[in-house]
């Protein structure tokens, strides 16, 4: 921010809670995969560039990060599409689940 | 064992012998067996929890009355495309069978391949990749390494 767009001070102090309030609830809902012992690495790299369009280099990140920490946010959306991203994610055997950061 | 899985225009060519053949179409019975028993072990990896946070149990019992009818109805319907493709497989060589699976069929073959090998993950206990249990059901390992066989191939097949 530039030293001139800290001119109105009086606007920002009415505009802070509302600015606060807006981005707890607005804070987008996190979509986790969860490591397990069954699905195959090759499988896990298939289904999330099925699901979620990614590209092979990706699909791959991700499916090495849920591999080596246990867990990886594969992709985040309002609460309705953070469902329905579980549900897909269900219909192919992966375990996931969704949570809401802070 | 011979599944072998060939890519072509219109989806792919899976061969196999009469006792594989066989096999794969014992699978559909059993899962719809267990799709349809919630008190199954396993049922719950096949159908797991979308909510962790205690505080969204209203939230996941929403989704669940939402979603679970659909994803069970897509699971079925997975098991009926299979059979019925499986069904048409004819010979194609000595002591091998083939038949044609388009791209929905090919999926829904994924899909079962890997339902099958959850529900037998679970069954023998399988807790870590590096783990195997010295008390293992020696049957349901070997059929689950059959399987994972299959579908590791399958997905390769399928990544190109």
């Amino acid at each position: 921010m530039s030293p001139e767009d800290e001119g109105a001070l009086g606007t920002q102090i009415v505009l802070e809670p509302e600015l606060d309030e807006f981005s707890k609830t607005d804070r987008p809902w996190i979509v986790i995969v969860w490591n397990d012992p069954v699905n195959l690495m090759s499988y896990v790299v298939y289904v999330l560039q099925k699901i979620f369009g990614y590209s092979r280099e990706k699909a791959t990140r991700l499916m090495m990060q849920v591999h080596h920490e246990g867990k990886a946010a594969v992709a985040e959306g309002q609460r309705e599409k953070a469902e329905a991203d579980v549900a897909r994610l269900h219909s192919f055997g992966l375990w996931a689940t969704m949570e809401h950061p802070g | 064992m011979s599944v072998t899985f060939e890519r072509h225009s219109e989806g792919m060519r899976i061969s196999m012998s009469e006792t594989e053949l066989k096999l794969l179409l014992e699978l559909p019975q059993q899962l719809r067996d267990l799709y349809d028993n919630p008190l199954d072990e396993a049922y719950d990896r096949l159908f797991p929890r979308a909510y962790l946070d205690p505080t969204e149990e209203k939230a996941e019992s929403e989704w669940q009355e939402f979603v679970h009818p659909d994803l069970h109805r897509q699971r079925l319907d997975a098991l009926e495309a299979v059979t019925s493709t499986l069904n048409q497989a004819g010979p194609v060589g000595r002591n091998l069978v083939g038949v044609d699976f388009d791209e929905d069929t090919v999926n829904a073959l994924l899909s079962v391949l890997n339902d099958a090998r959850l529900i037998l993950g679970s069954r023998i206990g399988l807790n870590d990749e590096s783990e195997v249990r010295s008390d293992l059901d020696p049957g349901l390992y070997a059929a689950y390494q059959w399987l994972s066989h299959l579908e590791g191939d399958l997905v390769e097949t399928l990544l190109g």
